[in-house]
Parts: C-alpha cells; sequence; structure tokens
C-alpha cells in the first residue's frame, strides 16, 4: 500500500523534498543574503546581475537534466539506495554552515553566499552522493559568481576604470575629430561637461558580460583554454563597449545635454546587449554550441508517477541536515539581535569646545545623506560642523556600530568619492605616551583630480573607555579586527561608537594641509576625551602664556 | 578498428590557442600585480605628495616653543622671495614675481624704538613695516610705504608661551596723522610644521595667521588674511599675502641668497 504523498516518511513539512531543503538552506543564510539587497537591488550596482545566476545555474542543471537523472538513476540501481555512494557524512554542510556563522560574526557577505553555496552542495552530497554532486559541478562552480566581492574591492576597480573609460573615450573622440580634455573623472567637450560616474565606470558591463560569457562556456561544454579566451574577449569588448557608451554620451551631449541626460539610463542596456551579443558571435566564431555528451543509459527505468518513498535511513539524513541547518539561522538571527543591541549606545556631541588658552570651536548641527545613512545600515548618528574664530572647520561624526555596515572604512568611502588615499598613520591618543596603545588612525586623502586633500581621524570609542582603529569592511585581510568586534558585540555585549574626524583642504589652499591637521588633532583629543568623562570637553594648552607678558587691549578671541 | 579523432571544437589553430593563452596570462597577472600595488602602496602612485603627506601625519602638535626673538631674528642684507605657483606666471596686470626685505635699522615711531623692514614688489618699493622686538614679544608698531601709519596700541605678533591653542585678539586703531581708523585683529602662532623653500627645508616652522578688519566692526565683512611661516634663527621663510591681481593671496617663498647663504 502506498501512504498518501503528503504524510509519507521523508516529509519534513508538506513540500517537496527538494523545495524543502531549499527553504531551509534560504533560512540558514536568511542574513547573509539580507545584506545583498543593495548591490543587487541596485541597478546601477556592478553586482546587480547576481539574482539572475541562480536561474542562469538552474538553466544550466536543467540542460544536463537527463544526465543527471541517469547518473543518479545508475547509483541507485548499482549499489542501492543505501549504498556506499549515498548517505556521506555531512562535512560540507558543517563547513557550509559555519562560514555562514563566521559571516554573521563578521558581516562579510560574501562568505555567507560562499557559505549557501556549500551547505547546498553539501546537501546534495548527502543525499544524493557525489556522483550526482560531480555531474552538477557546473552549474554549482557558475553559482560562485553570485559570491559579492568586498566593496573595497569593487570601488578600487570602479574608480580604475572610471579613469581608464575617460582616457580612452578622450582619444576615441579625438580620433574622429572632437577636441576634447580630460579633467580626471570627466570630459569636457566644448562647453559641455561629461562626468563619468561609478555607474558609468563600466563595471556594469564588464561583470554581466563576463559572467555570460562563463555561462555560454559551461553551456556549451567548452575546455579551458577556449573558456578563457572568451572570458578574455568578453572582458575587453565590454570595456570597449563602455568606451564607445561615454564617447557617444560626449557626441550627444555636445549638440544637445538635456538628450544626453535622457538617454543615460537607455544606453547604458544598449551597450551591455551589444557586448553581449558580441561576446555570443565570438563564441560561436570559436566553434562553441550549446550541447553534450548524450547521457549514459540508466540500467533501469523507473516511471515518474511512481516515487520511491525514501526509507528510514533517507529520513534520518534529512532530520539531521534540517536541525543543522535550522541551528544555523537561528544562531545568525541571534548574532544579528547582538549586533543591533551594540548600537544603541550614542553620547551627544559636545556643542562647544572651549581651548584653555583662548581657542573655542563652536559647532553646529550637520546632516548625513539618507544615501549614505543607508550604505551604513541606517545607524542611531550624530554629525556636527566646528568652527573656529578664524573661520576654519572641522566636522565630526558619530555612528553608533550597530552593524558592520557602520564600520565602513574610510579607505573604502573614500575611494568611491574619487579620493585615494595618500598617507595613514597610527598616532597615540595622549602624544605624552606613545607606548599606549590607544591610538587614533589618522589619514590624508587626495582627490584625484583637483589633488584635493581630506584629513581624517579615525577611530572606535567604546563605552568602557577602549579604542580600537583596525580596518573593518576593507577586504578580507581584516578578517581578526571583525572577529575581534563580532566578539565584543556578541558575546561580551560591548557598545561602540565610530568615531569620524575631518577637515577639507581646497586645492588653492593646500599649504594649510598641516594646519588642518593639528586643528583636526585637537577637536579629536577634545571629543574623545568628552566621550570617556562626558565632561566639558576642554583642549590642554601645551604651554600656558608667560605672565607678565604685555598684551594691550588683549583679549580671548570668542 | 581503432577510432577516430574527435573533430576539433574551434577553427583557431593550436598554436595561436597556446599563445593566447599565454598573452592573457601575462596580461592578467601583470594587471592583478598593479591593482594589488595600487590597493596596499597606494602611495608609491605619486611618491612625493605621499611622502609629504606621511612626513605631515607624523609631526608633533604643540610642544615647546621656541622664543619670539628665535622665531623672528632681525637678519642683515637683503632676503629675496620668489611667488610659488601659477600665480607668478601669465597674470594680466603685472603680478608681483618676486618681493625683497631688508632691515633698514632702527627707527622711532609713536614713541617706541623698531627695527624697520623695507620690502620691495618687483624691484619697486611698496612698503615698510616697524617692529619692536624684546623678551616680551614681537609687536608691530607702524606700516604704509614709509611706516607713516603707526598701531595704536601696538600689535602683538609673537608673544612668549603663546601656542597652538591659542588665537589672540587685538583691538585699535590705525593713527596717520590725525585720522585715527578702528581696527581689529585676530593672531595665531601654531605649529611646528615642515617647509619647503628654494632656500632649503625648514622642519620645525611655525605658522602665523593673522586676521586684520580695518574699520568700523561688521561681522560680514571678510578680514584681510595674511600668513607667516616662521622658523628659528632664519625668521620667516614664508608668506603668503593678498598682493595678487584683485587682491587674491599669493605665496611667497624664500629664495637662496645669490652667495649661497642667507645674507
Amino acid at each position: 500500500m502506498t501512504p498518501p504523498r503528503s504524510r509519507r516518511p521523508g516529509a519534513l513539512f508538506p513540500l517537496p523534498p527538494f523545495a524543502q531543503m531549499l527553504a531551509l538552506l534560504l533560512f540558514a543564510a536568511a542574513v547573509p543574503l539580507s545584506w545583498c539587497e543593495r548591490p543587487w537591488l541596485d541597478p546601477s550596482h556592478p553586482l546587480s546581475f547576481q539574482p539572475l545566476v541562480p536561474l542562469a545555474a538552474a538553466y544550466l542543471a536543467w540542460h544536463r537534466r537527463t544526465e543527471i537523472w541517469a547518473i543518479d538513476r545508475n547509483v541507485v540501481t548499482l549499489f542501492g539506495r543505501n549504498g556506499p555512494q549515498r548517505g556521506a557524512r555531512p562535512w560540507l554542510v558543517v563547513v557550509g554552515a559555519g562560514l555562514i556563522l563566521l559571516a554573521c560574526f563578521t558581516k562579510t557577505a560574501g562568505m555567507g553566499v560562499l557559505g549557501l553555496l556549500l551547505a547546498g552542495a553539501g546537501v546534495i552530497h548527502v543525499l544524493r552522493g557525489g556522483m550526482v554532486l560531480g555531474a552538477l559541478a557546473s552549474p554549482l562552480c557558475f553559482l560562485l559568481t553570485m559570491v559579492p566581492w568586498p566593496d573595497s574591492l569593487v570601488a578600487g576597480l570602479t574608480f580604475e576604470l572610471q579613469l581608464a573609460s575617460t582616457a580612452m573615450a578622450s582619444h576615441c573622440l579625438a580620433a574622429i575629430g572632437i577636441p576634447n580634455e580630460v579633467l580626471g573623472n570627466a570630459l569636457r567637450i566644448g562647453g559641455y561637461q561629461l562626468e563619468v560616474s561609478p555607474a558609468c565606470s563600466g563595471m556594469g558591463i564588464v561583470f554581466p558580460t563576463m559572467a555570460a560569457a562563463l555561462w555560454y562556456a559551461l553551456l556549451a561544454r567548452a575546455r579551458c583554454g577556449l573558456t578563457l579566451v572568451l572570458l578574455t574577449a568578453a572582458l575587453a569588448l565590454s570595456a570597449l563597449m563602455n568606451v564607445l557608451r561615454v564617447a557617444a554620451m560626449g557626441i550627444v551631449g555636445e549638440q544637445d545635454p538635456a538628450a544626453a541626460e535622457r538617454l543615460h539610463d537607455l544606453n547604458s542596456w544598449i551597450f551591455t546587449l551589444a557586448a553581449l551579443g558580441a561576446v555570443y558571435l565570438i563564441a560561436r566564431y570559436l566553434g562553441l554550441r550549446p550541447g553534450g555528451p548524450p547521457a549514459p543509459e540508466t540500467e533501469e527505468e523507473q516511471s515518474p508517477d511512481a516515487p520511491p518513498s525514501p526509507p528510514r535511513a533517507d529520513l534520518a539524513r534529512r532530520q539531521g541536515l534540517a536541525a543543522l541547518l535550522v541551528a544555523t539561522g537561528s544562531l545568525s538571527l541571534f548574532i544579528t539581535a547582538r549586533f543591533a543591541r551594540a548600537g544603541e549606545w550614542l553620547p551627544p556631541l559636545p556643542e562647544r569646545i572651549v581651548g584653555a588658552g583662548g581657542v573655542e570651536w563652536r559647532s553646529q548641527p550637520s546632516q548625513l545623506s539618507a544615501q549614505s545613512l543607508a550604505i551604513l545600515g541606517n545607524p542611531k548618528w550624530d554629525a556636527r560642523l566646528y568652527h573656529n574664530a578664524l573661520g576654519e572647520e572641522v566636522a565630526v561624526c558619530f555612528i553608533a556600530a550597530g552593524s558592520f555596515d557602520a564600520y565602513h572604512d574610510p579607505t573604502v568611502c573614500m575611494t568611491g568619492n574619487g579620493f585615494h588615499r595618500s598617507a595613514e598613520r597610527l598616532v597615540p591618543i595622549d602624544p605624552t605616551r606613545p607606548e599606549e596603545s590607544r591610538q587614533f588612525r589618522s589619514f590624508v586623502f587626495r582627490h584625484a583630480h583637483d589633488r584635493t586633500a581630506v584629513v581624517l581621524y579615525y577611530w572606535l570609542q567604546h563605552q568602557d573607555g577602549g579604542t580600537d582603529t583596525a580596518n573593518r569592511m576593507g577586504t578580507y585581510r581584516d578578517l581578526w579586527a571583525r572577529l575581534k568586534t563580532g566578539w565584543g558585540a556578541v558575546v561580551q555585549g560591548r557598545q561602540t561608537v565610530i568615531v569620524r574626524v575631518l577637515a577639507v583642504v581646497p586645492p588653492h589652499d593646500l599649504e594649510s594641509a598641516p594646519q588642518a591637521r593639528r586643528n583636526v588633532r585637537r577637536v579629536a583629543e577634545a571629543v574623545q576625551r568628552a566621550m570617556v568623562t562626558e565632561a566639558e570637553p576642554v583642549i590642554p594648552a601645551e604651554t600656558e602664556p608667560a605672565a607678565g607678558a604685555e598684551a594691550p587691549e588683549l583679549s580671548d578671541a570668542g | 578498428m581503432p577510432s577516430s579523432p574527435p573533430p576539433p571544437l574551434s577553427p583557431v589553430p593550436p598554436v595561436a590557442q597556446k599563445a593566447a593563452w599565454r598573452a592573457v596570462g601575462v596580461a592578467a597577472t601583470a594587471w592583478f600585480t598593479l591593482v594589488m600595488m595600487y590597493q596596499f602602496f597606494p602611495g608609491s602612485f605619486v611618491p612625493g605628495e605621499a611622502q609629504v603627506d606621511a612626513a605631515m601625519l607624523a609631526e608633533r602638535t604643540g610642544g615647546p616653543l621656541p622664543t619670539p626673538a628665535e622665531l623672528f631674528p632681525v637678519l642683515p642684507g637683503v632676503r629675496r622671495w620668489v611667488a610659488e605657483g601659477e600665480e607668478a606666471e601669465g597674470e594680466e596686470d603685472a603680478p608681483v614675481v618676486f618681493l625683497e626685505t631688508r632691515a633698514e635699522g632702527h627707527r622711532m615711531v609713536g614713541g617706541e624704538t623698531g627695527v624697520a623692514l623695507t620690502s620691495r614688489r618687483n624691484g619697486v618699493p611698496f612698503q615698510t613695516e616697524v617692529y619692536r622686538i624684546d623678551a616680551r614679544g614681537v609687536f608691530g608698531l607702524a606700516t604704509g610705504p614709509n611706516a607713516e601709519v603707526l598701531l595704536s596700541p601696538p600689535l602683538p605678533l609673537l608673544l612668549p608661551g603663546a601656542n597652538g591653542a591659542s588665537v589672540r585678539a587685538w583691538r585699535g586703531e590705525l593713527v596717520q596723522g590725525t585720522n585715527r581708523t578702528p581696527a581689529r585683529a585676530l593672531i595665531r602662532l601654531d605649529g611646528p610644521e615642515r617647509v619647503v623653500t628654494p632656500a632649503g627645508t625648514f622642519p620645525g616652522a611655525y605658522r602665523v595667521d593673522l586676521h586684520v578688519q580695518v574699520g568700523p566692526h561688521d561681522p560680514t565683512t571678510p578680514p584681510v588674511v595674511s600668513t607667516l611661516w616662521l622658523a628659528p634663527g632664519a625668521g620667516v621663510v614664508r608668506q603668503r599675502a593678498p598682493l595678487g591681481p584683485g587682491g587674491r593671496p599669493v605665496t611667497f617663498a624664500l629664495a637662496p641668497p645669490p652667495r649661497g647663504r642667507v645674507e
């Protein structure tokens, strides 16, 4: 007697086994996947093609379905349902789950998605065996293209491509007799100035075109050499298409700037499609056609109307996997909740800072843009602009460290705005005790075009008085620092504020950069002291004025 | 019967494929190396600027100050200054290319004795300033083409012990004959910092900012801003003043003396 389908022994929920495992995997990786919202849902982001990758991978698997099913049936026929080819230990799932948890501790979306893919491969390995996993190698490998890249790497590559596209487009325009001038990442053509923004850098064409080239090569079962040739061609063609796109925008913009603005979004699609079409033609020229070897003959055909009932051992494996994945998902939600608690502390920024020698820094509230706050994970924040009697300004910003997004490293966000890090140094908070571990992380950033300098002091202030300066949200080099932060926030319940103190030195006044650094330093010292003592922030005088000095009509500047 | 080899998938000859492989490998490696170098050592791409910025971050803030007399010594002979940057070239209104200053000895103004410093702009005399320099500080006594405008009371340019945490305010009058014009000034000494000039590098220079407002007090009127960089023992090594066309600030750096030393 065949039991009802919904109550068969292998069912954890009233869902097909495949859907059950998929749902559990998505639950386990729900937190890292939620971090991908920004790159995946922003059409101008270079990684916005990644949500389409699972569909493309599914098509790859479907394209090989006959082969995969045949292997699966042969395994069952030859070795039995509980033979040595099935029921492997779930070490791959454990590694994947571990990566997901590590990703939650360190807020690295790429690691989380990689963990999801490993766990998914592990589930297939446990339930269907190594041979089926091998047959699914191509789609699984292609799924690696949906692993988000580190922000700093994307920002750095985007910046390089911005400059390169601008320079190449300038050459193209000059070659066809249109005089133009390159101003960093902008092109001036007559009275029209075209700024090559990050969205126009070409990354939005390069990434999807290369992913599509890889997908087609896998679909056509191309050899490694041909795949590399196709990928190289895709890289070159997509970069070329972007150069043509910038040049075309320049030509249209010179004639009609309004038309160029209207065409701006449309031409991204046009040139992406053109790049994809060109890659397809090259693939055809290389002899690549979708298809592949015929599926191996099966030893036994089974009727699709009579699916085999999983035995008890299979059910136990499913239950074990389900428990592991549910535990992973629950732990990741717990970690997220602990991080949110860590972002509850936000001391007020002082309205005025008074120096004992007479310097007074008054302040007024300043704003952070909604876009910046979204990038930082919409944390609690406070920002003020301080100015002294000489009209010099220093900006201070507090960000509550409620999530790792808030740790957006200056090297990342400044690079995305056209600056590069010119110098970086750790300096002691108390200069009389240079051996002390409490430090500021000081930077000078320079704009690639006009050399505008930004002097910035950055540190993490813990509520218990401790500080930290290690890089987060940069690259995977910062894993240890991220683990420390995760441990402090999740296990120790540490609450932290990220402090940025900065001054901008315009290009016509670059000789004032040392003065700007001193101003930033003094305001940073006062703000740090205020955060620790919650007292009136007073900058100590390095030396007091000598007694008896003649000071006619002298008064402190107010 | 032996099976025939499968037809090649690609019309590209194997030799060309191999060459393309190698080219791709070399290009990818070079590109990756450059990107990584830029990521890890961005300063190496703009060496001069990066070194200047790195040195700036390493400078101390505050600390013991030299005395006013050390920062503002009266040096004999002519000191020559050259304009920095694009201000020196291409201007239509006869740009100031160089300045010369000379200590002209002591002069009595307003009942006080000070050292007179005369300046020539592009070879033409244009200003004389009189300073009183003693243990109590450096005070400006008079200014003008022939030092005929008295500062009452004297303007305290440098005071002993004044440091980067202080901005001094001066309120007084400019007296010329019977005319008395109210004036205000803010003075700040801060440093040290490294100053590079054609005459040499001065690692421990101090910066003096001088904001002057002449006439009835009006917060909306922007002050006239001058900046001096003073090195102990060498005096003023760089100065910025609104001497360009339309009052645009021009920076002058100390030039080496003709015989290779500061006269």
